[in-house]
């Protein structure tokens, strides 16, 4: 008998850890199967971004509802793209926070009771986790790490000591990243969502009007976007007020001058301080054109290798918590059935060797 | 039904469309495991565990269920997908048939049990949805004394679900039973399910109605798992049942967003 052959008599499966991952955190239901936290055998994501540009951002209760419509077709497909049987997989990870808890609240029903169904272990998933591994998808990740984590909620430097090692370092005080840009856009009269439209304009633009940086305190790692966003409302009302026509581009282009050199400076100090091998950049702003640009130009000046991950696992998707899931799995490190939706998690306590602790 | 084995008829019933979360195991007639628990707020938490729980206590093996009974609401909207999302996901992974189920018809259901009311009874479940709102229906039940089989509660659904202004729909019920000759009219108008928030307005039906205030009765209770899974079990048997995918809340009305968006481009 031949080794596959056997192996199907011995009713054995194939090899590898292939995890099923559900993410739906906020305004995407997604599904992936990824293979050895690496290999993303699929990955669909339901958008809702048309449903939410109606009411100019997400409504938490119609996210919500949309993702009770599309869970277990998403999670069959998945499965049938992959070209595995259920039982084949090798557990079922899940985004337990931070989020919105309505939201989160579906995907954790869906995993828990898929992981029931199946007999295959739930393994509850921090959602930034999931934007940081999402570089293992493409890339071998260096330790010590730094990542940059920037999207619609989250504004983040976190030291990566080891694998599956997490220290918030530096965080915003206020708004995130994507909320600030989203708030700016709305202000310069662009439709939702917005960031990517400040972003063409600025990169367009020929002037930059002149806004402040916050740097807060000497050394810090945080971050306060709600002035910057204030002085741009107040340079719009300013120009409405005397009759001007408000320069955009000049606006657009002095706002992301002023986000993108404070977090660049930021993620660049942090990567001395602690010695770090590379740089990660995640989170659905890692779309920004004058990020990217700005932030390799930098890296590339000072010998830091930077990574970014492609867009489609950039923004919310479930094949980043299909990778941070299989750092936990890897160590045997899985949840029980009475997981619940953590909107406020914390990521530090969601190192590996820290289960106990929680 | 798609599975015929050594447990016909076990099926699962769940709902957490309330502050109680309520979990069933039966078995045709026969209640194999039932419990309700009012941890407020930690359905999410509780009820796959507790599903486990029903199995292994009641001996059942999650592979020869033969259907999956749930509550759709209307109801808490989060509460609701709680208990539909796992009804959904257990139904489309173990390919079980399920069927949705009224939480109001089995609120309804249980107070009129719970009662104890005999005669000609109009049942009108209640559950509070905030502003002087309430999700409700109507129901008619003819129970003759020395009533039979207790698991064959015949209620007859006279108004579907809805969430109305619970002063709007005593001005309804009122008018419903003007319209009725004396001897058609109901021997008790029983209100179940969250009846202490509007005890005052549904007492002002009498008034409206013309009726002694003996006939308006009121009766406390939740949606027990039993009968969720009776008027499940008969809507599996009779092949009335929703593709697991389909299988969602029934939340009355749009979202306030929604609403809102309506009105605006009106
Ligand atoms: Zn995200």
């Amino acid at each position: 008998m031949d080794k596959e052959l056997q192996q199907e008599a011995q009713g054995k499966t194939r090899e590898g850890t292939y995890i099923l991952a559900v993410e739906t955190s906020c305004d995407e239901t997604s599904v992936a199967i990824v293979k050895d936290g690496q290999e993303v055998l699929v990955n669909l994501v339901a958008s809702q971004i048309e449903t939410h540009k109606a009411f100019g951002g997400v409504v938490p209760e119609v996210a919500s509802r949309q993702h009770v419509e599309c869970i277990t077709r998403l999670m069959e497909q998945a499965i049938e793209e992959s070209g595995l049987e259920a039982r084949e997989l090798t557990a079922i990870a899940v985004t337990e926070g931070p989020g919105l808890v309505g939201a989160l609240l579906v995907g954790i029903m869906a995993a828990k009771a898929l992981a029931f169904a199946l007999d295959k272990p739930l393994i509850g998933t921090h959602h930034i986790a999931g934007h940081i591994y999402a570089n293992q998808l493409t890339d071998e990740i260096q330790y010590p790490s730094i990542a940059l984590v920037v999207s619609g909620g989250h504004t983040e430097i976190v030291r990566m000591e080891s694998e599956g090692r997490f220290e918030v370092v530096g965080q915003t005080r206020d708004d995130a990243v994507g909320e600030a840009y989203d708030k700016v856009a709305r202000s310069l009269g662009f439709p939702y969502p917005g960031g990517p439209h400040v972003d063409k304009a600025a990169q367009a633009a020929d002037t930059a009007a002149a806004l402040p940086r916050v740097w807060l305190e000497e050394g810090s790692y945080d971050f306060s976007l709600s002035g910057l966003k204030s002085a741009v409302l107040n340079l719009v009302n300013q120009s409405r007020m005397k009759g001007y026509e408000v320069d955009t581009g000049a606006i657009a282009r002095g706002f992301q001058e002023s986000v993108v050199e404070v977090l660049v400076a930021k993620a660049i100090r942090a990567v001395h301080e602690f010695g770090a091998k590379q740089l990660l950049l995640c989170g659905g702003v890692a779309a920004n054109g004058g990020l990217r640009s700005e932030l390799t130009a930098r890296c590339a000046a000072e010998n830091i290798p930077l990574a970014i991950p492609p867009l489609k696992y950039c923004t919310d998707n479930a094949a980043m918590i299909g990778a941070a899931a299989y750092v936990k799995w890897t160590r045997g490190e899985i949840s029980d059935l009475f997981i619940k939706g953590e909107p406020g998690m914390s990521l530090e306590n969601w190192s590996v060797g820290e289960s106990a602790a929680r | 039904m798609t599975k015929n084995n050594a447990q016909p008829g076990r099926i699962l019933a769940l709902d957490t469309s309330s502050a109680s979360q309520a979990v069933a195991v039966l078995e045709g007639s026969g209640i194999l495991f039932e419990s309700s628990s009012l941890a407020e707020r930690n359905h999410s938490v509780n009820l796959l565990p507790e599903i486990e729980r029903a199995l292994r206590q009641s001996g059942t093996d999650k592979q020869a269920l033969a259907g999956i009974a749930v509550g759709i609401g209307p109801g808490s909207y989060t509460g609701v997908r709680i208990a539909v999302t796992t009804a959904k996901t257990l139904a489309w992974a173990l390919k079980l048939p399920v069927a949705a189920v009224s939480s109001l018809e089995a609120q309804a259901a249980s107070g009129l049990e719970a009662s104890g009311l005999q005669g000609k009874i109009w049942v009108v479940p209640l559950v509070d949805a905030r502003r002087g709102q309430a999700y409700t229906a109507l129901f008619e039940a003819d129970l003759p004394s020395g009533r039979g089989r207790a698991d064959e509660l015949p209620l007859n659904r006279t108004a579907e679900d809805a969430i109305l202004q619970v002063q709007d729909w005593m001005v309804q019920l009122a008018a419903r039973l003007q319209e009725l000759p004396a001897d058609k009219r109901p021997d008790c108008i029983l209100f179940t399910g969250e009846t202490e928030k509007h005890a005052e307005t549904v007492q002002g039906l009498a008034e409206m109605a013309g009726l002694p205030e003996d006939r308006i009765a009121l009766q406390d209770c939740a949606a027990e798992a039993r009968w969720i899974g009776r008027i499940g079990l008969r809507k599996l048997e009779s092949g009335d049942t929703v593709d697991a995918h389909d299988l969602l809340p029934n939340y009355t009305q749009v979202t306030e967003a929604e609403a809102n968006l309506l009105r605006a481009k009106s």
